[in-house]
């Protein structure tokens, strides 16, 4: 076999590093990359003690690490999509009248778009492996779609749209919110990267304008005289 | 008052972390994405390798060169299999094919070979650090390599940019729609592994919802 060259080595010994970040995670929640930014000497400045006192409680920053995860799970600390319901609320308050779906969507990115809480969690998804960790975002996913999906049926409604035959509601829904939560990602990078869109003087979301998209996509118009 | 016992302390100092975590200070976040793979040691890499540290040392002046570098293939979308070979398939696409076979490919490509690659979880966790000039280049660069192959799709399936939608729209929606499906897929995969009936066809829930974002930012050419 001919010697592999200093590049093709350079690159065994970072798939190598990878797997070690997969298999170091996916053993247990070993919290290195979603917690890397808590370190213990602003944890012992903000609560006013010397870092020698957790030292007393933990042996290490990663001991810590550990220690703090299961505290955000026991505690139900990673939860934050849960808000939706009322700001559905606030907004229909807001506009005196049920949102439309673009005033719905454009309320909805913007309030989670720089949610500290939500890439937080998005953090965590290195740990899913854990499977307390990821019964826990799971059951907290399907909590918010069950208000999602009401939701979407009211817009889908208003618009004198019904669920294409072979689909659910909880489809749409699903596909939704993976978009929100996509856009906020993509936001994250760059907010170059989610433009608005201007239609008939009104600012539309980029979000609002892929949420008209899955709308078409995935109901049709209710027939005159039908169910009315 | 009584003195705290230990136990209280703990929960103070695990509440204040938990506090760091939801503030999520951008601006600490750029100081630390190197830490994040600080558990990472090249001994272990070495070892497994069935080489020398002094090998590794060869290829890198020092572990954190070689951290760098990780973080570098960690997060380069385009390293990653299900990316290069999606970018073959759109080549491959010829003209006459329909939108639809064209999402098919998509779908099959990367959405199947990438929603279980642990890379691509890894590479959430950096959205954490987004703010570091490092990552952000990173992150953003993965869907860049995407605009030539749209591109070439849409020339060959006849079909061109919608009013008042660019490039930009649909590349963005597509990509965001893709990793919040992962994200979905991951959590709660039952959800997302459906299949839906269409035009007599069945469709996975993720090419679906890929067809409706397709079709609605682009318009066949010659439509007024």
């Amino acid at each position: 076999m001919a010697r592999r060259t200093k590049d093709e080595r350079r690159r065994d010994y970072l798939d190598i590093g990878v797997d070690l970040v997969a298999e170091s995670t996916a053993a247990h929640p070993d919290p290195g990359l979603a917690l890397a930014h808590v370190r213990i000497a602003e944890v012992a400045e903000r609560a006013g003690v010397t870092k020698g006192a957790l030292y007393h409680v933990w042996d290490s920053q990663e001991d810590y690490w550990h220690d703090l995860l299961e505290f955000m799970l026991a505690e139900g600390l990673l939860r934050g999509l849960g808000d939706l319901p009322d700001l559905t609320v606030e907004l229909s308050e807001m506009v005196q009248a049920l949102p439309t779906l673009t005033e719905w969507a454009n309320f909805v990115f913007d309030r989670f778009k720089d949610d500290p809480t939500f890439f937080a969690r998005i953090g965590m998804f290195a740990y899913l492996q854990d499977d307390e960790l990821r019964a826990s975002l799971d059951q907290e996913f399907r909590a918010s779609l069950e208000r999602f999906e009401s939701m979407v049926a009211l817009a889908v409604s208003r618009v004198g749209r019904r669920i294409r035959p072979g689909l659910h509601v909880r489809d749409l829904a699903v596909s939704s919110s993976a978009l929100m939560q996509g856009l906020c990602m993509e936001y994250r990078v760059d907010s170059a990267r989610t433009p608005d869109l201007v239609v008939d003087g009104q600012r539309v979301s980029l979000f609002a304008a892929s949420m008209e998209a899955l709308v078409e996509t995935f109901t049709e118009p209710i027939p005159e005289g039908d169910g009315a | 008052m009584a003195r705290p016992t230990a136990e209280d302390r703990r929960l103070d100092y695990l509440r204040v972390g938990a506090d760091i975590v939801r503030e999520f200070d951008r601006h600490r976040a750029t100081e630390v994405p190197l830490d994040a793979l600080a558990n990472i040691k090249i001994a272990e890499v070495a070892q497994r390798a069935g080489v020398t540290k002094g090998a590794l040392y060869h290829v890198w002046d020092s572990q954190e060169a070689y951290r760098r570098d990780l973080l570098e293939h960690l997060l380069e979308l385009e390293e990653q299999e299900g990316i290069r070979e999606t970018q073959e398939a759109l080549r491959s696409v010829v003209p006459g094919d329909n939108i639809r076979t064209v999402v098919h490919h998509l779908a099959d490509f990367a959405y199947e070979r990438l929603k279980d690659d642990p890379r691509l979880l890894a590479r959430f966790s950096f959205y954490n650090y987004a703010d570091d000039p490092e990552v952000n280049r990173l992150l953003s660069h993965g869907a860049a390599g995407f605009e030539t192959s749209y591109q070439s799709y849409l020339a060959a399936s006849g079909r061109r940019m919608r009013e008042p939608f660019s490039m930009q729209h649909l590349i963005t929606s597509t990509t965001a729609y893709f990793f919040g499906m992962i994200l979905r897929h991951r959590t709660s995969p039952e959800l997302v592994e459906t299949v839906v009936g269409f035009d007599g066809e069945s469709w996975d829930l993720y090419a679906f919802g890929l067809i409706g974002l397709m079709e609605y930012f682009t318009e066949p050419v010659g439509a007024t």
